[in-house]
């Protein structure tokens, strides 16, 4: 029995949209619905969903960017989100965050060596020389030499901005790492050299990844589990060979349909499925399912009534029913 | 492996251009500087304000008399015209830095004294003579002055003289230290309050912010010049000059504050947001230390360059203050306390001169405006 | 599959060179590109960022910034040849005022940009802005005119038209804005359609529903496209022919289907393999490009892929500007290891 390195329990993240004269929220953003997640050591989890779907507020939420508004985040058993901000410091080193994107998430008033050897700088934990072999190894380690310590970010390409990112985060030894979007904003003949370096250093250690995104390839091409994000609620969880081959739920489907494969063989293949463009408002979120009014399989009555729970993966009141198309191609 | 494949290929591996590869390397305030070179303008007021800076150092040595030398045998007097040699003398040619000196003639009818030069009477001038005694500094004792008269008892007065009988030369040198200074350290008091305010209001928000920014709002809209006139007023009329212009420029600062507030406070609520500033908190530095060290140095040469064009207001505000009575007073000298001659109608037609301490008020003010805008102009020379 | 290859082109760039005065010099965006688009088909440019896509497609319709000039080239319009109207024309030779260049803009060509809700004004409607469109190239009325724009937003799938052309673009969701774009773009039945990454910033259901939305209207107007992005998926899904660009030159040209089946320059091979393609790289390493795509400013020596390239051959590679070699039927590549097999053109 492995244990669970992070455990989420019913996390709710609301944000208000508009307060009245009383300063009493009237109308709110439902961010995050009531998700629950178990994170192995070891392991990547991705959270796989379409903007707006809250996955990067849940990342931010677990990594204690984003306060939440209900619910708990326990790491290692301890409850993160019962504690102080002072309670909270020594677990700051064990969760770090990777940003998106490579061009705001460094100063640009800073040297290499200041950004990434801050982590150590401002909790006192390294200084002088060590503090340098300590930059120095993190940037060899992630492909950087480290003769460009006292350079500038806006000298160095969004690959070796999102090196330094990594670095940054790894310097302090985590143990989670939460990554949002750690390749979304680079050049396409770049992504490969990150997701490479990803995959080496979290063998080497030991780390275990959230890892945040939209694109379907590259999750796959990354992820042991994925969790698919909608409105707020994980609508499907499994492993990455089940998931792909053989999705339980409508909008996994709809998704993997949509992603436009690199084969002209394919061209016109049919088939694929088309969501009309009917987005739920996120301060009224509607009974059921959240997907029903968009789902080609919705019936009336069953999927737009009541709480669905996720039961065997898939928050689906038809999923023993539906049998849905996976990725062409893919072994299931 | 993914390991070495990025090292070998240094961002200027694939230059054609060497000049492109120091621009990579190098940091913020050096880009700044290359990128405020270029202005041609703000340079050279760069180097005037540089050598202004000098000259208020050296006050004592640049000015030919001492602040309190008062010649009352010469008052309101021409400027003499500085000259190299002369075919009047008694000895026909003779070469020598020398100036007129004067004769005087009365008007009949209005009784005015006027001085005008008197190609006969012959003042020798040179550089490094002996005159009055001085501590540079405060500090070292010399008598030497860089230019005047050889004689110490003769009249050199390049600019002519007050109508107290005072160089008016040498008082525009001294007059250059506390205006100056004035507005220096006028706007660094402020900046001080201002980015402080503004850092604290723009960075926590909330309550915090609307308490710092109703405060703002509430100063600024009483209006300036009422709000020092009268707090200047306010001082009691036998207050030491020394105290009575540390008191002005403080009063000037409470002032000015408000608008730099504004706009620091502008600057952090967008940098808030920013993801560098959401990873220095998820690694633990504390809010100082993010509001200092991380966020402000990304708009230092905003600031800096808003210094530069906060301190001609500051100089013109003590000038006119000065000039009304209300600032400083005789015998602290200050380019408005120096206009105060100029007053009257009456004595300006007949002494033009008088008015060159506006001159300089003039010059100094766009000096620091067109270095300011050469600041703010370069203070981005990179977009992202 | 039938390849009008010696027919005339509707549109052919010729030579192009477009560059830009920057803070730190002279950039050449787009450094001599030759690219043809045949009536009713569809090509697209693929390449990252950096490569003079954009800027390329800008300068046909002479769009470029004022911080940049084209200076030489030639972007030959044979469409009016096509329909009777006129004859062939070269677009940058003609006059600011011409009124041939005001009926090619928005009128006989068509072009929507990345960002739509950055491409609409946001103080006006949609409807109005519409209905600019299509009075100036149209001539219709007023009342003509909502009528015809409530029609075309229709026609982009845009729901409740008759409501929503009143909406403003801040009211619209981006696929939306997107769809009203299009619209836009269409309303005076152009012959061509020039795309700009007009789905990058779209999630990819959103994305489909637009490819499949221009993919239809296509067919149904017989027009051709020009669509530039970065994704290859999209390219297997639209593409007829395919321009592969890499720092301001075109490196590879072919169609869709021999550009996957069988790559030729080492940039496309290797972009080919790098990036992760849904059922094939599940949990393995991909094979990588080595370095960046490097700045406009410092371009490399010789050919400027050769510092990333498996096959580069010292000495001639960094030295030497690389061959255009012409496999026949449109099909040709940049590189000195076809030398011999083609036609050097």
């Amino acid at each position: 029995m492995t244990e669970t390195l992070l455990e989420v329990r019913d996390l709710h993240v609301r944000f208000p949209v508009r307060r009245n004269l009383l300063g009493r929220t009237t109308i709110e953003n439902h961010a995050v619905s009531g998700v629950d997640l178990a994170l192995k050591p070891g392991e990547t989890l991705a959270l796989v969903g379409e903007s707006g779907c809250g996955k990067t507020t849940l990342g931010r939420t677990i990594v204690g960017a984003q306060k939440a508004t209900s619910g708990s985040v326990l790491f290692d058993g301890k409850d993160l989100t019962a504690m102080s901000g002072r309670q909270r410091a020594p677990y700051r080193r064990q969760i770090r965050m990777v940003f998106q994107d490579p061009f705001s998430s460094l100063n640009p008033r800073m040297t290499l060596r200041q950004i990434i050897g801050d982590p150590l700088v401002a909790t006192g934990e390294a200084r002088g020389s060590e503090l340098e072999d300590r930059i120095a190894e993190m940037m060899r380690r992630v492909g950087l030499s480290p003769d460009y310590m006292d350079r500038y970010p806006h000298a160095f390409s969004g690959g070796q901005r999102q090196r330094v990112n990594i670095a940054r985060a790894l310097i302090v030894g985590p143990r989670l790492v939460v990554a949002d979007e750690p390749v979304s904003a680079l050049d396409v003949s770049v992504r490969a050299q990150i997701l490479n370096l990803l995959r080496e250093l979290q063998a080497e250690y030991g780390l275990t990844y959230l890892f945040i995104s939209h694109d379907l390839s590259v999750v796959e091409n990354l992820a042991d589990r994925v969790a698919v994000m909608y409105f707020g609620r994980i609508v499907e969880l499994a492993d990455t060979a089940a998931l792909y081959g053989n999705p339980q739920h409508p909008y996994t489907e709809a998704l993997m349909s949509a992603v436009p494969i690199p084969d002209p063989a394919l061209k016109g293949r049919g088939g694929r499925i088309l969501l009309p463009d009917e987005l739920p408002d996120p301060a009224n979120p509607p009974p059921g399912c959240a997907f029903a009014r968009r789902c080609r399989y919705a019936q009336e009555g069953r999927c737009d009534t009541g709480v669905i729970d996720l039961e065997d993966g898939a928050r689906c009141v038809r999923r023993t029913e539906l049998d849905l198309q996976g990725i062409i191609g893919a072994a299931s | 492996m993914s390991l070495k494949e990025s090292e070998g290929i240094e961002p200027e591996a694939m230059t054609a251009n060497p000049a492109d590869v120091q621009r990579t390397r190098a940091s913020q305030r050096e880009l700044v500087w290359w990128a405020f070179k270029k202005h041609r303008l703000a340079l050279i007021s760069a180097w005037f304000l540089a050598v202004m800076l000098v000259v208020i150092a050296l006050c004592e040595f640049v000015a030919p008399f001492g602040d309190r030398h008062r010649d009352s045998e010469y008052t309101t007097a021409q400027p003499q015209v500085l000259k190299l040699w002369d075919t009047d003398g008694p000895d026909g040619f003779r070469f020598g830095l020398h100036v007129d000196g004067y004769t005087s003639t009365q008007d009949p009818r209005s009784l005015r004294i006027t001085y005008e030069p008197n190609p006969e009477d012959r003042v020798d001038v040179g550089f490094f003579v002996k005159g009055e005694e001085y501590e540079l500094f405060g500090l070292i004792p010399m008598d030497r002055h860089l230019l005047g008269p050889k004689d110490i008892d003769d009249p050199m007065y390049l600019l002519g003289t007050t109508t107290d009988g005072q160089d008016l030369l040498s008082q525009m040198v001294y007059a250059t230290r506390v205006s100056a200074s004035v507005g220096i350290i006028g706007v660094l008091l402020a900046f001080l309050l201002g980015i402080v305010f503004g850092a604290i209001s723009g960075y926590f928000g909330g309550w915090i912010d609307n308490v710092v920014q109703r405060i703002i709002e509430l100063i600024m809209a009483v209006p300036s010049i009422p709000l020092w006139l009268g707090l200047a007023a306010a001082l009691p009329s036998d207050m030491g000059p020394i105290a009575r212009y540390f008191i002005i420029t403080t009063i000037l600062a409470l002032v000015a504050w408000t608008g730099l507030a504004r706009e620091v406070r502008g600057r952090f609520l967008a940098l808030r947001s920013e993801e560098f500033v959401t990873s220095a908190l998820l690694d633990g530095s504390s809010h100082a230390r993010i509001m200092f060290r991380h966020m402000l140095p990304s708009f230092s040469s905003h600031i800096i360059a808003a210094l530069s064009l906060s301190i001609p207001g500051m100089i013109l505000a003590e000038t006119a203050l000065s000039w009304l009575g209300m600032g400083l007073r005789p015998p602290a000298v200050s380019w408005g306390v120096q206009l105060q001659d100029a007053s009257k109608w009456s004595v300006l037609s007949g002494a033009p001169w008088l008015l060159i301490p506006g001159l300089c008020v003039v010059l100094v003010v766009l000096a620091f405006n067109f270095v300011g805008d050469g600041l703010r102009d370069a203070a981005d020379p990179y977009k992202h | 599959m039938e390849r009008p290859s010696d027919s005339k082109p509707l549109l052919e760039i010729s030579g192009l060179h477009t560059s830009f005065d920057t803070y730190d010099g002279k950039v050449r965006a787009v450094d001599g590109v030759d690219l043809a688009v045949h009536a009713g088909k569809t090509l697209c440019v693929v390449g990252e960022s950096g490569c003079g896509k954009s800027v390329t497609a800008r300068s046909i319709l002479r769009l470029v910034e004022s911080s940049g000039q084209i200076e030489s080239g030639t972007v030959t319009w044979n469409g009016d040849l096509f329909d009777g109207t006129g004859e062939a024309f070269d677009v940058l030779s003609l006059a600011d005022g011409d009124e041939r260049l005001q009926k090619l803009r928005g009128g006989d060509v068509g072009m929507i940009f990345q960002e739509p809700a950055a491409s609409l004004l946001p103080l006006r409607t949609i409807g109005a802005q519409l209905i600019e469109t299509l009075r100036i190239h149209t001539g219709l009325d007023k009342r003509a005119a909502r009528k015809r724009a409530i029609e075309l937003l229709d026609s982009v799938g845009i729901p409740d038209p008759a409501r929503r052309v009143d909406a403003y673009p801040f009211q619209l969701s981006g696929g939306m804005c997107q769809r009203a774009m299009i619209a836009i773009a269409l309303c005076a039945n152009p012959s061509l359609l020039i795309a700009d990454e007009p789905t990058t910033a779209l999630d990819v259901t959103t994305q489909a529903r637009i490819l499949d939305l221009i993919r239809s209207l296509q067919a149904e107007h017989h027009m051709a496209v020009m669509f530039i992005t970065h994704d290859l998926g999209v390219v297997a899904e639209l593409a007829d022919e395919v321009a592969v660009m890499y720092l301001g030159r075109v490196v590879e040209r072919a169609s869709v289907e021999e550009l996957f089946a069988d790559p030729k320059h080492p940039y496309t091979k290797a972009l080919l393999a790098s990036v992760p393609v849904l059922g094939r790289d599940r949990g393995r390493d991909l094979p990588t490009i080595p370095g960046a795509v490097p700045s406009p400013l410092h371009r490399p020596t010789g050919c400027s892929f050769h510092p990333r390239c498996a096959e580069a051959i010292a000495g001639k590679c960094d030295v030497d500007d690389p061959p255009e070699v012409d496999f026949g039927n449109g099909r040709t590549a940049e590189c000195v290891l076809y030398e011999t097999e083609g036609v050097r053109s």
